[in-house]
């Protein structure tokens, strides 16, 4: 061949493929569905490059939590939990491997927060209708104290060796509702990252997983709800591979001869806490954001990041409305308060 | 199914239509942001395929490199399906234009013979900008599908909306929505007060019903955690 026809078809091979090698990349295509599940809604919004496979995506995560909610309800018959439910006091009960794991977290939540984050706490939830669709009662001094012989968690007695949970005392009742949302939103997440899903964000009923970043490489937003002005914010952060949860007094409550009761029960007293209108935490889990969340809820923040000797970002609200936060949110965060 | 009540049921993508050429009257201002944006909804059966065909036809399009944004919606009941262009605000008919995303939906379109009369079909939006800052439309979903789409600038005194367990009734008057009664017992919904900005919402967990102005949050704001 002519070399200078030779010459041309290289530098042509070479223009074509620098041209081919600088194309940008397929467009993310932001994709958003949410369920009513678990007695909340669950909100997942998916960055990827193609429709179908965050369509599938998605919908496994929500049968994802759909599964955790049958293994954990203590509202639906045929879950575990409610199966050591109706064995209280009678025999032990074998679960599964995951449920087992689930309890003895558990258990050391409670033995972390002395005693304040409690999932035998169920008779009380019970008694004052928090859950679910129930009514609201103001109950009687005299019930609640009846109750509080069902409530300690040092009567839930795991054998590890059979993966048994036994209650020792006809009456006791299991409530997971403090870290079940938690972990199906991690277990939603595990889901996602499974089938190729890196940039999203899980919302189950204000629990919250984010991983990755939205558009023009930017982390994800996160407000924080007013606990007096629901429709406002009272913080914005930004954030990316965290989760986040809060606590507050204004999620479920009744007022009662003007006192607000909510359903955040401590455990000792069988009455709401009273410390704070909210608490937002992050933490690397979800299921730890929510035993964060509950645990400074009702001992405060001092007290218990004191006995769990860990760093850990919070913003909290007073009952006066005051709002204090550590500088470990407000860096991580870019925390930013509202007007 | 009678006449009347078919159009009843209609009124989805009717509205769709006239939210859309009530976009045409955004400021200046909005209209300069919302310039080189695209919108297709579609109401359709066959789903999966749809979705690759729209997909495909943006990714070879001049929106190729922009951001999608992508929600789907389960209607109940009869519904028209038929296919909605809108290209820089301005509403296409996608039967008549001779532009490539025009022809290639003419495409989809004649091959699932659309329009027809369609039983619980899927609403499909795909959209290059997060909607409009100003809000448009209010969405209405009971036992997550969507029931019906209204305008915000209508007034309605009273709209009784079946849930799981009961009802809600909600009333928009002067761009705000809020719940006036509810069978639920915490009553949640009606201490969340009224709503008037894109991306807000009331929920009512045990009727499974949720009322949203659609639109983009220009707060930026991605999720609430409460």
């Amino acid at each position: 061949m002519n070399k200078k026809i030779k010459a041309t078809f290289i530098v042509a091979f070479f223009i074509l493929s620098i041209l081919a090698c600088s194309g940008k990349e397929a467009a993310f295509i932001t994709y958003t569905d949410s369920k009513f599940l678990m007695g909340t809604i669950f909100e997942i919004t998916a960055r990827h490059s193609n429709i179908a496979q965050s369509r599938e995506a998605m919908q496994f995560a929500f049968e994802e939590i759909v599964r955790i909610d049958n293994l954990l309800s203590s509202y639906i018959e045929g879950s575990e939990i409610s199966k050591i439910n109706r064995n209280a006091g009678l025999e032990r009960v074998i679960v599964s491997s995951e449920t087992f794991e689930i309890l003895r977290r558990a258990m050391k939540y409670s033995h972390n927060s002395n005693g304040a984050f409690d999932v035998s706490v169920g008779p009380l939830i019970r008694l004052w209708g928090f859950n679910h669709d129930e009514e609201v009662q103001f109950p009687e001094k005299s019930k609640i104290d009846s109750l509080l012989y069902f409530v300690d968690f040092r009567n839930i007695i795991l054998n590890e060796k059979e993966n048994s949970v036994f209650l020792q005392k006809k009456g006791m009742e299991l409530d997971l509702g403090g870290i079940a949302k938690g972990y199906a939103v991690d277990q939603a997440a595990q889901i996602l990252k499974r089938y190729g899903i890196n940039h999203f964000i899980i919302n189950g009923g204000g629990d919250i997983f984010v991983a990755g970043v939205k558009q023009e490489n930017k982390k994800w937003v996160i407000g924080v709800q007013h606990p007096r002005n629901l429709n406002n914010m009272i913080a914005t952060m930004q954030l990316s591979n965290f989760a986040v949860a809060t606590s507050g007094d204004y999620q479920r409550f009744k007022i009662i001869n003007e006192q607000r009761y909510h359903h955040i029960l401590n455990p000792k007293t069988g009455y709401p806490a009273n410390n704070y209108q909210s608490v937002t935490v992050l933490a690397p889990t979800a299921e730890e954001a929510d035993f964060f969340a509950t645990s400074i809820f009702l001992v405060g923040h001092e007290q218990f990041l004191a006995n769990i000797k860990r760093d850990i970002s919070y913003l909290v609200i007073l009952q006066n409305g005051e709002i204090l936060f550590n500088d470990i949110m407000e860096n991580t965060t870019k925390l930013r308060l509202t007007d | 199914m009678n006449r009347r009540k078919f159009l009843m049921n209609s009124s989805l993508m009717l509205s769709s239509i006239a939210i859309s050429n009530k976009a045409l009257s955004l400021s200046k201002t909005e209209s300069s942001l919302s310039d080189n944006n695209l919108s297709i909804s579609m109401i359709t059966k066959e789903v999966d395929g749809s979705l690759l065909q729209l997909e495909n036809l943006i990714r070879n399009s001049q929106y190729s490199n922009q951001d999608i944004f992508f929600s789907e919606y389960q209607l109940l009941g009869y519904h028209i399906g038929d296919i909605l262009y809108i290209k820089n605000n301005q509403l296409v008919d996608f039967r008549k234009s001779n532009d490539g995303l025009a022809n290639s939906l003419q495409k989809i379109s004649k091959e699932q013979n659309l329009p027809q009369k369609l039983k619980n079909p899927v609403l499909l939006r795909l959209h290059t900008i997060q909607e409009f800052a100003k809000p448009q439309s209010v969405s209405i979903q009971s036992n997550n599908s969507l029931v019906d789409q209204i305008s915000i600038q209508d007034t309605v005194q009273s709209y009784r909306v079946e849930g799981k367990k009961g009802h809600v009734i909600f009333s928009l008057k002067n761009n705000r929505v809020r719940v006036t009664s509810t069978t639920c017992k915490h009553k949640t919904c009606i201490k969340m007060g009224s709503i008037n900005k894109p991306g807000q919402k009331i929920v009512c967990i045990p009727n499974q019903i949720m009322i949203h102005i659609n639109g983009d949050q220009r707060s930026g704001i991605d999720s609430i955690t409460r």
